[in-house]
């Protein structure tokens, strides 16, 4: 301690001891009393640790503010006001508990405990607020400010604008009247409609994701009708793509992907797989509610709870909507899981950031950690099923067949792997029994164990299997042991004498008769004697031992002649089930793991690489995920026949158990008939809780998400967020007015995405206007619509449309939409491995699939262009464009520009383009490196492909890969280069 | 074991920072203060110019630093598996006395490590004879030996090294530093893996031209496919691909008359330009036979000899960082000898790197970082034999720094007398991600971005600067 720092604590300290009495008789309670007597003492016998404001925050805790102590560090609340036998403050303070003691070193007076002792007991008054950066009061989640955020507060009913409007002539529904008021209000007007040609390619686009065809421009182009646009626009929102585009979207949010994220040698997906081989029947059953246009609250309902729907039958397709809680990263710590669901679901459905409260209150929303613990306890109280329904049947009859086939094979072939390991363990620990006991009776890994290792001759070999053996006093085989393990070595044949009897004939500890009577006929001086028991009677059972393990790895062998209690000494220390009860890929995987969400792998079978590399798991469920004869199973989940109420933990940490919360909704949200959860874990009842009338948020989400992909920005510009930390709604009327009519709507997104084409709003034109940048440089009133570049799968989708080949068939198993072998398969099929991601995926902004991420970020890099120069996709495109008949029979030049463009652009080139063409083709012409052979007909040279290694199915980690052939290596001809430039244009990826 | 970490927590630091957003691109909404982008917002308002030149709205062009600094660039070798500190860089000598002893904290018995370690240099730091030619730059050197995590697992703790979280899916170092500095050399990417999983190049949250780009780098791989789609594979020549682009120009600048001005559409343009050049500028940077021969020698003609002259390479050229998996250190059992060979193979190139650095003038303005995720046990199970390893340890290890304004010749903090925890300065991997933004020249609270309502940075609520590494 310095001088100064002395100085200062003794100024302050000096009058505490002489007025101390004084203040106390006459006020106790009350910012005065705080100021005067406990501010000072904390200051300067605290602060230097506990001051968060400092950043000092040892064991958590922080005394500078209220917040800091009521929270409390990592024992707790510090104070509980009122109560001074219940604040640890007190008690660390009163020296009495010796691990305890604060502050260090020296004890404060018996007149400053007794002065806190005071003001705990009086209510603990203290004046002190968070402050954040400048000294400012920081903004606190829990009050009332934050609680009358816009976003908790009821939908209003608002009236639409129409006074003050001068221009009537542009409303065309109630969206405008509300842009268009705004717009006054400013002295600013909208811009002129967009041509038709814009109009139909942003629509196309928006509602499905791939360009019109020319026809379909011509044909509207030439419609003079009233309602041509509505046409389209029905049109397009009965088309299966819209779901496919639509369904991507809410994918994005829904956080989609094929694989499971975390991964552990050892860990569940060694069983389960890395891959989730049905993830895609949730893909499915959103795209298939988008294009049935389910109600979005019906939508969300199925999502969270389908499996407690009354109506809901055993293979319901509408069971896969709970994939929704179950194509989440995993991790190794459940905990981590649930938190990943509670903040999907919470994002997703409510737009707020509930899993922020996991280590403390919310810091700027109502959301207090017991309203966090008591979601987790919902989630807590969900496991995911073995079982899992067939909700979608494919393939056809012979496909099946083979389908079934190979899982069959492949189930034997993992069964035997299974038992190799089973009966390896069992000869390993069985041939050294007396060597491995002795082994588990050493604690710690120290020169003991070495030497009795080194001694029964098991060093350095194996001994995972005995790190992971425990015996304990209840195995009927080896509790003897366990219980005379315990034993202390001097004395041990007394002790012994007098335990093994007891031990014997416990009824309820049944021991195994054979050990028993070993046992008693056995001199027993040393735990080396009884392990030696067990020894001689391994060896003595050694004969029959391979005949019992072969016929229980026989399906329909009988026991191999040996009788119950010599069996149960044959499955120490690892159970060897019969063959019938590992007949199926499931219940192998069952034997391995336990499903619950929570509860871990059991310890005792160890698998590492050498003895694991034969099990069949991950070609299995590679097998299920891209046989086309596989049927799609429903990722569901379901109660926890004992659903708990979970305890909160303190600053998120298992071990710092607080108060158990009941399970319920969010308080902000649940308006004043808040009531505990009751059936099941509860799902159900959340679900109707967050789509209840008291709960104005997922409306507004919904809404302002909606509007969000159609305009490029939303009213709110962080979809997945609405809480305090948001911006302001640019439109709030409008953001209200439109959730209103929402719901009122039966919840239809068609009927909204109509309603927003049909609006003047969004058929304005992207036209200029520097003036109104000047004012409004984000458009964020909507003057004009504004132009976008293509996401990822547009862009792909797009080109693969151009060769005429797209697949337009809806749903299915996933496709690797990034590498050769491509598929025209539309992108929404993709896999998406979200632990590593293509990279093309990522050089084109792809959501990442390991959160809620409804927004994304549209950049631009260099990656992205080489991806058209150079990238086989994009040359493939550029063939194919060129070998579709309405090219390839072109009669001259000219019309083959025509046609390109046409194809391409959906509209005529101009004469300068046409001109462009020509100078292109004859310089291209001189510049190829190998001409290609002049086409006599049909032939061409051998194609030169690129040799693509094989897939090798039951690799874990590898991508799924296509069938078909990569894209041959020979140059290209002049007008495929000619094409492909023409993929290279801003025209090409930007939607106007 | 990490009191200090909890002591430096400060949940109010992060989360109670209110930045108001008033910003108009989503973009610079989401940064946070003291980035040099604060200057493009200024260009970006009202003042523009209609036309502002696509450079100059690229969020990877180069920035520079608010703090003073050296440093520019990063070069990190991530020796995964986690590499023992008592053979390495932390000598123990009073281990022997212990030799087969059981010491508290651990279940095992005290291993001495086999390794002699030997004073070097005019600082005298003392190094394992395992890096004799690291020995021999000890001066540029600065060792950390009490550095601790928190898991001693690989999965979680390498993510902690790479991205400051154990669990949680957060950006990766790189990708802060990109974010904050942008990129020297536009045609090349601005953050390049050598190898290494995707966590730790991964932008997560930030936008994506932020991630690492995964070069698929070795020796004798063809250079022209280190990057997706570099190569043409269809013989498209630079004149072809120039007449392509000319075309796409032309559409482009046909396309821009009358519509609306949109800065994204000229930057694609200029990506195309970019791109252009980076087929001939990454084929040339990663093309390490470039060097003379005598310079492939001083690497050693080994796959990290190759990575790590092809790091000089980028960083020479602009490239901000470089990511460079060096692994192989989880030696659980056959220590003595299992060490020795990953301790060989990264010895001879890390030697060179340093060298040629500063030969060149560049080891000021370039920070090479190398250690794992954790230590291990300064025991052994058993008895020290032969076969003896050690097992994982978060309570302290030890990693070294050099260049980009480091103290050279030192060893910062300290270990108790078995290197079992820290005795002294110690540094938790938050602490030490806070360092390394200071070298870059920032302030590990300010470089945030806006995620979900929140300021997100590197160092979370943690870090604390380590001054006694900074020169």
């Amino acid at each position: 301690m310095n001088t100064r720092w002395t100085l200062v604590c003794a100024l302050l300290l000096a009058p505490l001891g002489g007025r101390a009495g004084a203040q106390q008789v006459a006020d106790k309670t009350g910012t005065a009393f705080f100021e005067k007597n406990i501010r000072p003492l904390l200051t300067a016998r605290c602060y230097s640790c506990h001051n968060a404001s400092a950043g000092v925050t040892r064991g958590g805790l922080a005394l500078d503010t209220k917040e800091g102590w009521s929270v409390g560090g990592n024992h707790g609340a510090a104070i509980v006001p009122g109560k001074p036998e219940k604040s640890l403050l007190l008690k660390a303070v009163s020296y009495t508990d010796s691990n305890l003691q604060m502050p260090p070193g020296k004890q404060l007076s018996a007149d400053q405990i007794a002065l806190l002792k005071t003001w705990i007991e009086n209510g603990a008054d203290d004046p002190r607020l968070p402050t954040g950066p400048g000294g400012k009061p920081k903004l606190s989640g829990l009050t009332q400010k934050a609680r009358d955020h816009w976003a908790f507060q009821p939908i209003k009913k608002v009236a639409v604008p129409t006074v003050t409007i001068k221009n009537r002539a542009w409303v065309k529904n109630p969206i405008d009247a509300f842009i268009l008021a705004k717009l006054e209000s400013k002295n600013m007007k909208p811009a002129p409609p967009a041509a038709r040609e814009t109009l139909i390619r942003r629509a196309y686009y928006d509602l499905t994701g791939l360009p019109p065809t020319v026809e379909q421009v011509r044909t509207f182009l030439a419609d003079r009708a009233p309602n041509a646009w509505e046409k389209v626009v029905d049109g397009l929102l009965a088309s299966p793509h819209y779901g496919e585009r639509w369904g991507r979207h809410w994918l994005d949010t829904a956080r989609y992907a094929d694989t499971r994220g975390y991964t552990n040698n050892n860990g569940k997906e060694r069983f389960e797989g890395y891959k989730f081989p049905y993830a895609w029947t949730y893909r499915d059953y959103v795209i298939q509610s988008m294009n049935a246009d389910k109600p979005y609250n019906q939508f969300l309902l199925e999502q969270i709870a389908a499996d407690k729907l009354p109506d809901i039958g055993p293979n319901d397709p509408r069971l896969a909507a709970l994939g929704f809680l179950t194509v989440g990263k995993r991790f190794q710590n459940p905990d981590d899981t649930l938190d990943e669901r509670i903040d999907t679901v919470t994002k997703a459905t409510l737009g707020l950031t509930v899993a922020c409260a996991r280590c403390h209150d919310h810091k700027f929303d109502p959301i207090p950690t017991a309203d966090y613990y008591s979601l987790h306890g919902i989630f807590a109280s969900t496991i995911e099923p073995l079982a899992r329904p067939v909700v979608e049947t494919v393939g056809d009859a012979t496909q099946k067949a083979d389908y079934e086939q190979k899982l069959a094979e492949m189930t034997v072939k993992n069964r035997e792997a299974i038992y190799r390991i089973l009966m390896a363990d069992v000869t390993q620990f069985q041939d050294h029994a007396e060597g491995y006991l002795m082994l588990t009776s050493v604690r710690g890994r120290g020169t003991e164990r070495y030497d009795l290792a080194k001694k029964y001759g098991l060093w350095p070999e194996d001994r995972d299997i005995v790190n992971n053996l425990r015996p304990t006093p209840l195995d009927p085989v080896l509790g003897p042991f366990a219980a005379l393990s315990r034993l202390p070595k001097e004395g041990f044949e007394a002790r012994a004498a007098v335990l093994l009897p007891k031990l014997l004939n416990d009824p309820k500890r049944p021991v195994n008769p054979l050990v028993a009577v070993a046992l008693k006929s056995a001199k027993i001086q040393s735990l080396e004697d009884v392990a030696r028991v067990y020894g001689d009677l391994y060896a003595r059972l050694k004969p029959v031992r391979n005949n019992f393990l072969v016929a229980r790895s026989t399906p329909g062998a009988a026991d191999g002649n040996v009788d119950a209690k010599t069996a149960e000494l044959l499955e120490t220390p690892v159970p060897v089930p019969p063959a019938a009860t590992l007949a199926t890929a499931d219940q192998q995987v069952d034997f391995f793991i336990d499903r619950a969400i929570t509860a871990n792998r059991p310890a005792t079978l160890y698998v590492d690489n050498r003895t694991g590399s034969d099990l069949m798991f991950d070609a299995i469920n590679d097998l299920r995920m891209t046989h086309p004869g596989a049927s799609g199973c429903a990722m569901v989940v379901a109660d926890a026949p004992k659903p708990r109420d979970s305890y909160i933990y303190i600053r998120g940490e298992r071990a710092k158990k607080g108060p158990v919360v009941p399970r319920q909704f969010l308080e902000i949200l649940s308006g004043p008939e808040r009531k505990p959860f009751s059936e099941g874990s509860g799902r159900l009842e959340l679900a109707q809780a967050i789509l209840a009338p008291t709960d104005p948020l997922p409306a507004r989400v919904e809404v302002n998400r909606i509007w969000m992909y159609h305009f490029g920005e939303g009213f709110v510009s962080t979809p997945d967020d609405l809480g305090n930390q948001s911006e302001a709604p640019s439109h709030p009327e409008l953001l209200d007015w439109l959730s209103g009519w929402f719901m009122k709507n039966d919840w239809s997104m068609k009927k909204l995405h109509r309603l927003i084409l049909l609006s003047s709003t969004y058929q304005e034109s992207s036209a200029p206007n520097p003036t109104y940048a000047a004012k409004d440089p984000g458009n964020r009133l909507l003057w004009r619509a504004n132009m976008r570049r293509l996401d990822f799968e547009a862009i792909r989708d797009s080109m693969v449309m151009l060769t005429g080949k797209l697949d337009e068939s809806v749903g299915g198993k996933p496709v690797n939409i990034t590498d050769e072998p491509y598929t025209y398969r539309r992108s929404c099929y993709g896999y998406v491995d979200r632990n590593n991601l293509s990279d093309l995926l990522t050089q084109f902004d792809f959501a990442d699939p390991d959160m809620a991420n409804t927004r994304r970020i549209s950049t631009i890099v260099p990656q992205q262009a080489l991806f058209f120069l150079n990238s086989p996709m994009s040359v493939d495109v550029a063939r194919q464009v060129m070998a579709r008949p309405e090219v390839a029979n072109a009669p001259d030049d000219a019309s083959k520009v025509k046609a390109i463009y046409l194809i391409l652009f959906q509209r005529s080139p101009k004469p300068e383009e046409v001109s462009w063409a020509t100078d292109f083709l004859t310089q291209a012409a001189s510049m190829v490196v190998a001409p290609p052979a002049k086409r006599a007909g049909p032939q061409r040279p051998a194609p030169q492909r690129p040799v693509v290694k094989k897939y090798q199915p039951g690799n874990r980690f590898a991508p799924i890969r296509n069938e078909g052939v990569p894209v041959a290596r020979t140059p290209l001809t002049p007008w495929e280069l000619y094409t492909q430039a023409l993929l290279c244009s801003n025209e090409f990826v930007y939607v106007n | 074991m990490n009191g200090q970490n909890k002591a430096m927590r400060n949940p109010d630091a992060a989360c109670g920072n209110v930045q108001s957003a008033t910003s108009r691109r989503d973009f610079l909404s989401r940064t946070g203060m003291g980035l040099g982008v604060l200057a493009l917002e200024a260009i970006l308002q009202e003042t523009a110019p209609l036309r502002a030149s696509a450079a100059s709205i690229n969020p990877l062009a180069a920035h520079a630093a608010p703090l003073p600094s050296k440093a520019k660039a990063v070069i990190h070798i991530f020796a995964g598996g986690a590499p023992s500190h008592v053979d390495t860089f932390d000598p123990k000598p009073v281990l022997e006395k212990y030799r087969d002893q059981s010491l508290p904290g651990s279940s095992g018995v005290a291993f001495p490590s086999p390794f002699k370690f030997e004073k070097h240099g005019k600082s005298g730091l003392e190094i394992s004879e395992l890096f004799p030619t690291l020995g021999g730059v000890a001066d540029d050197m600065c060792v950390i030996r009490s550095l601790f995590t928190d898991v001693p697992a690989h999965g979680p703790a390498s993510k902690m090294m790479n991205t400051g979280s154990l669990v949680l899916s957060k950006p990766s170092l790189g990708s802060w530093v990109l974010y904050g500095l942008g990129t020297e050399n536009l045609n090349l990417p601005g953050f390049v893996a050598l190898g290494g999983s995707a966590d730790y190049r991964q932008a997560a949250f930030l936008p994506s031209l932020f991630q690492g780009s995964r070069a698929d780098f070795a020796r004798n791989k063809p250079v022209n496919k280190v990057l997706l789609n570099l190569n043409n594979e269809f013989k498209n020549s630079p004149d072809v691909q120039q007449l392509q682009l000319s075309l796409a120009h032309k559409m482009d600048e046909m396309q821009m008359q009358g519509v609306q001005h949109d800065e994204q559409l000229e930057a694609r343009i200029q990506s195309f330009e970019l791109a252009f050049h980076m087929q001939a500028a990454a084929t040339d940077a990663f093309d390490i036979t470039k060097e003379t021969a005598a310079v492939q020698e001083r690497y050693g003609k080994t796959e990290l000899g190759a990575k790590l002259l092809c790091a000089r390479r980028l960083v020479e050229r602009g490239v901000r960082f470089v990511q460079i998996d060096a692994g192989g250190w989880d030696h659980h059992t056959n220590l003595q000898q299992s060490i020795q060979r990953t301790s060989t193979a990264i010895d001879q190139p890390a030697g060179a790197l340093i060298a040629d650095l500063k030969e060149r003038g560049l080891l000021d303005s370039t920070l090479i970082i190398w250690g794992g995720e954790f230590g291990r046990t300064p025991t052994t199970a058993g008895r020290v034999d032969q076969n003896s390893g050690r097992d994982h340890h978060a309570g302290c290890f030890s990693i070294w720094m050099a260049g980009g304004g480091t103290k050279g010749g030192t060893a910062y903090g300290a270990t108790d007398e078995v290197g079992m925890t820290v005795a002294e300065n110690g540094v938790h991997v938050h602490d030490l991600h806070a360092t390394v933004l200071r070298l870059l020249g920032f302030d590990h609270t300010k470089l945030t971005y806006r995620y979900n309502g929140r300021d997100f940075r590197l160092t979370d609520n943690y870090g604390k600067i380590v001054d006694g590494v900074i020169a």
